[in-house]
């Protein structure tokens, strides 16, 4: 049994960092910016799709496929930044109209996706291969995924801890009008974490559409989960989003084992539940 | 939710242009004969089925409509596997579009919600691929019912799954609604031997890693994994991710749910699976050939079950308003589909009292991954 249960633990982890990968742009965006970016789980959707034309249609091989989904998906959230977020961001009820203004572009591009691609699932082959050590099996790809999650984290905390445009990060995050009297760029700072949380989702997606299949719905699937995620770590806690997403995915994974998978959901949205009976502001809450 | 007749609308006529004929002057001039179209359209299933419905509406029209010229319009309004849109959806028809004859929906959960809104109101419902026995009732008049049941299923797949997989140890990995939990139920209480049964999980169409569900499964050293659900998106990457983790029992898929996407999907770990269905697209008739040619034209690919499905609503559903001399009294056309056979691409059918049409069976089975008929 001691084998099954380090083999779901190792299951876990990669199902987890996939979730930390998704919630990690969710939880910025919202902790230095204060707002709900509703149109993230497009961006997550788009990664999968260009990773998808990419590698099917254009024949390019995965890994520069990665880099030019999280390029491009960088690029839209810079375009949708401008389009959706900065024009209404500082008005009356600003934070709640960015809400509006990203769940409307969302579902636009949900809906373009939708009526021009069509519902049909479509696999992208990830990277080959199986590991084996100590009768622990793990995929290639999957092996992948934790490596570049951890990378990614790694850089995120590096970022935010060690930069000057990390400081300035964490200032816009505590104060906004307090970070732009001592000369943060604030407007810019604003748009940068925009991107790179856009960049995040796109690289998610790219990395799990082999794994999850590509159909345009794949976005709506996962944002539910990051929002749990979210919550559950703290709205804006970088920490609280590893911690939380490396966690559920574990408890789906071991818990799989002992509880039947259909009540998977339910094991989740309860432990949220216990997490915000004890700290309603989540795990790691008030912290970036 | 959305209306998209108006895009039905021009798919048809498009069709109409492509098969380079002109519908009649009098069916240009009269009213269309409408028909409320729910489906669950943002999924594959029922983006085929809705296919397939518009080919045959368009058939119909290029033949001059029905009654006297009248062309077929489908009203369309997405489900989004979801009862109470699906409910929504039908009271819409029924109160808004005025529309008292419909046809289509996905999955028996969306279904069996929308069955008492439209049993109350009195209107006329030909399910498509909803496989849960309990919505063909003979109480339900105006119910009736093109796919076969799950209570059909299991009993006509009983002997191939005895023939094929004799006392192997069997995981079943089913999807959590309705229709399957029914169909896993007859499986445990007569397919099995005792012992035999060695893994029995359930999944959620919300999940779309498997990797933790194989991993148990594998470690049931099950050599047969019979996979009961819907959806390709799922039960293929079922196959896929076990195939993945090296685990390659015998595939075992209950009647009609192999898709060729499906086996695109799982790859290599699809070969040599089992499963039965309702409809080939080689069945030899001249309606058949008709219709497989419209799919291919307009969408580049053999029509599957689901297109069947979708075809046969509209198809059945014309014919017998055409037959009933009627368009707006629902159960004088259920009579008239009781009560006679009607030629489908699949072939004669006929519907039981209760409003469950009749179906032959083929084995199919994946080989080089193509599906094939099984001999």
């Amino acid at each position: 049994m001691l084998d099954l249960i380090a083999q779901q633990v190792l299951n876990g982890l990669s199902l987890g960092m996939g979730y930390v990968l998704v919630a990690l742009g969710l939880t910025l965006v919202f902790g230095v910016l204060h707002i709900v970016n509703f149109a993230h789980g497009v961006f997550y959707m788009l990664g999968g799709l260009i990773t998808l034309l990419c590698v099917t249609k254009l024949g390019l091989p995965l890994t520069l496929a990665l880099v030019l989904a999280t390029v491009c998906v960088g690029a839209i959230a810079y375009l949708i930044d401008i389009i959706g977020v900065r024009p209404v961001a500082h008005g009356p009820k600003g934070h709640d109209t960015v809400m509006l203004s990203t769940f409307a572009i969302g579902l636009f591009i949900f809906e373009v996706t939708l009526v021009s691609w069509g519902t049909a699932p479509q696999r992208v082959a990830g990277y080959s291969g199986l590991l084996t050590f100590f009768d622990l099996t793990l995929t290639v790809h999957r092996a992948t995924v934790l490596v570049v999650g951890a990378v990614l984290l790694a850089a995120i905390w590096f970022t935010l801890n060690k930069t000057k445009f990390g400081k300035q990060m964490r200032a816009l995050a505590e104060n906004p009008f307090a970070a732009r009297v001592v000369g943060v760029p604030v407007e810019r700072v604003g748009s940068a974490t925009f991107i790179i949380a856009g960049a995040l989702a796109g690289i998610a997606g790219a990395l799990l559409v082999p794994i999850s299949l590509f159909t345009p719905l794949i976005g709506q699937n996962v944002i539910l989960k990051a929002f749990v995620i979210v919550v559950m770590g703290g709205m804006g806690s970088v920490v609280g989003a590893m911690v939380c997403g490396l966690a559920l995915g574990v408890l789906e994974a071991v818990g799989s084992i002992y509880i039947p998978a259909g009540f998977n959901l339910a094991l989740i949205y309860s432990t949220l539940l216990i997490v915000l009976l004890i700290r309603p502001k989540g795990l790691f809450g008030g912290r970036l | 939710m959305k209306r998209q007749a108006t895009h039905l609308k021009l798919v048809a006529a498009a069709l109409l242009g492509l098969a380079g004929t002109a519908a009649p002057a009098s069916a240009q001039t009269q009213e269309a004969v409408k028909i409320g179209y729910p489906a669950s359209s943002k999924i594959l299933l029922g983006s085929q089925m809705v296919r397939g419905a518009n080919i045959a509406a368009a058939m119909i029209n290029e033949k001059g409509g029905i009654l006297g010229g009248r062309k077929v319009e489908l009203i369309h309004y997405d489900t989004a596997v979801n009862p109470s849109e699906g409910v929504a959806a039908i009271q819409r028809l029924l109160n808004q579009d005025r529309v008292n004859v419909l046809a289509g929906e996905v999955t028996s959960t969306v279904a069996l919600a929308q069955v008492p809104v439209i049993k109350s109101a009195g209107a006329l419902f030909l399910i498509g691929l909803p496989k849960h026995p309990d919505l063909t009732k003979a109480e339900n008049k105006n119910v009736l019912r093109v796919n076969s049941t799950v209570t059909m299923d299991m009993a006509a797949f009983k002997p191939i799954f005895q023939e094929r997989f004799g006392d192997k140890k069997v995981a079943l990995i089913t999807e959590n609604n309705e229709a399957w939990q029914e169909g896993a139920k007859i499986m445990r209480s007569e397919y099995f031997k005792p012992g035999q049964l060695v893994f029995d999980e359930a999944y959620e169409i919300q999940q779309n890693d498997f990797t933790s569900l194989v991993t148990n499964a594998r470690r049931s050293r099950a050599e047969v994994l019979c996979i009961l659900g819907t959806t390709p998106e799922h039960y293929a990457n079922i196959i896929r991710m076990a195939g993945e983790i090296g685990y390659r029992p015998q595939i075992c898929l209950t009647p009609g749910i192999l898709y060729p996407g499906a086996v695109e999907i799982a790859g290599e770990a699809a070969e040599g699976a089992v499963s039965a269905d309702i409809y080939v697209p080689n069945i030899q008739n001249d309606l058949n050939k008709a219709f497989v040619a419209a799919f291919q034209k307009a969408h580049g690919d053999k029509p599957d079950k689901a297109a069947m499905i979708g075809f046969e609503t509209v198809w059945v559903l014309a014919k017998a308003m055409d037959q009933a001399k009627s368009t707006d009294d629902p159960t004088k056309i259920a009579e008239t589909i009781r009560s006679n056979t009607w030629a489908t691409p699949r072939g004669d059918i006929r519907f039981e009292q209760n409003g469950q049409a009749s179906g032959k069976y083929y084995v199919i089975t994946v080989k080089d991954g193509k599906i094939e008929q099984w001999n």
